[in-house]
């Protein structure tokens, strides 16, 4: 396993700072962290656990990032440039 | 309401008990000691250099709202709390930063500062940022909570905050301080939270409202959100 981070700024938005244990291109477990408003907030650790074992693969991603913050209103980030940030994992290694 | 000089655990306490009161306030503080506090999603050891904080006895702690990390000194703080049915906010979160900062803008402007909105969430004067705020909504409860510098000591706060590389600290303290201002910078006298609260007093001011004071039931929650959820490592370390 391999300690991967991310930070990525989201045009016009906040920052989304990622920190994960990658096997190969899996999701061991990921840690997402940075100044961006996100409600209900409690949804971000349910989305870390969804994204737990998966596949960094974009589909599989959208499917679980739209899936577990739908009904979320998002500021300064979106579904989108969560995907984008934890697509960028996999070139970041420490 | 105005709340005077509290620790930041005790500060969010407070925030948090009103909101859940469901009680609309408006509410001034300030923060003794002097406090960082970090945004909900923020990793406080990613943000804050703890042992620097430790030293200095500056408090820190992890807030109820998203956003950035804030160096509390010089400032006067302030917390509106309404029902997210109230007419006077959107249901859009985007919306309703600026119409909330809009009277803090007014407020800034009775004291004869060129404020102006800047989405997301800021309040600028000549191009700089003297205001931050942050919202959240639970319960059917909006809370935004914000800060307008009253003074500020760009230094102090890169020193308790870790930077993404050290050897770019003093250029960042620079840019820092050609983004930052303070009320006193822009007027040139000093104002005191005094002054500045009555400006935002009477801008905010709708309808029928009163002075008045934490409720007995506001102040007991708020003693127990202290030790139960602000002052305990589980909350401050949670990311």
């Amino acid at each position: 396993m391999e300690l991967h981070e991310v930070d990525y700024k989201v045009p016009e938005g906040k920052l989304v700072r990622l920190r994960a244990q990658l096997d190969g291109d899996k999701l061991c477990s990921v840690t997402i962290t940075g100044d961006f408003f996100l409600y209900p907030e409690e949804r971000i650790a349910e989305l870390e656990k969804a994204l737990a074992g998966k596949r960094l693969e974009k589909v599989t991603l959208q499917k679980i990032v739209s899936q577990t913050l739908s009904n979320c209103q998002m500021v300064g980030v979106s579904p989108e440039e969560f995907v984008i940030a934890l697509l960028r994992l996999q070139k970041d290694s420490l | 309401m105005d709340t005077g000089k509290n620790s930041a655990a005790m500060n969010m306490a407070i925030d948090e008990a009103v909101m859940l009161s469901g009680m609309p306030t408006l509410r001034f503080y300030e923060w003794s000691p002097p406090a960082i506090t970090l945004g909900y999603f923020q990793g406080i050891e990613q943000e804050v250099d703890l042992a620097k904080c430790a030293q200095m006895g500056i408090d820190v702690v992890r807030r109820l709202t998203g956003g950035g990390a804030v160096f509390h000194e010089t400032e006067l703080t302030y917390s509106l709390i309404l029902p997210e049915k109230s007419k006077l906010v959107s249901h859009n979160i985007l919306e309703s930063y600026g119409q909330i900062c809009s009277f803090v803008i007014e407020g800034l402007r009775k004291l004869g500062l060129q404020a102006e909105f800047k989405p997301i969430n800021d309040i600028i004067v000549n191009g700089r940022k003297i205001s931050g705020n942050a919202q959240t909504r639970r319960g059917g409860m909006i809370l935004q909570h914000g800060t307008i510098l009253l003074d500020v000591d760009v230094k102090k706060m890169f020193s308790l905050l870790k930077v993404p590389d050290e050897k770019i600290r003093d250029k960042m303290i620079t840019a820092a301080e050609e983004r930052v201002t303070s009320v006193s910078k822009e007027l040139g006298t000093t104002k005191g939270f005094k002054e500045v609260r009555l400006a935002l007093i009477s801008a905010f001011e709708l309808g029928t409202t009163k002075a008045g004071q934490l409720s007995q039931p506001e102040m007991q929650k708020a003693k127990e959100l202290l030790k139960q959820k602000y002052s305990t490592r589980e909350w401050n370390f949670m990311r």
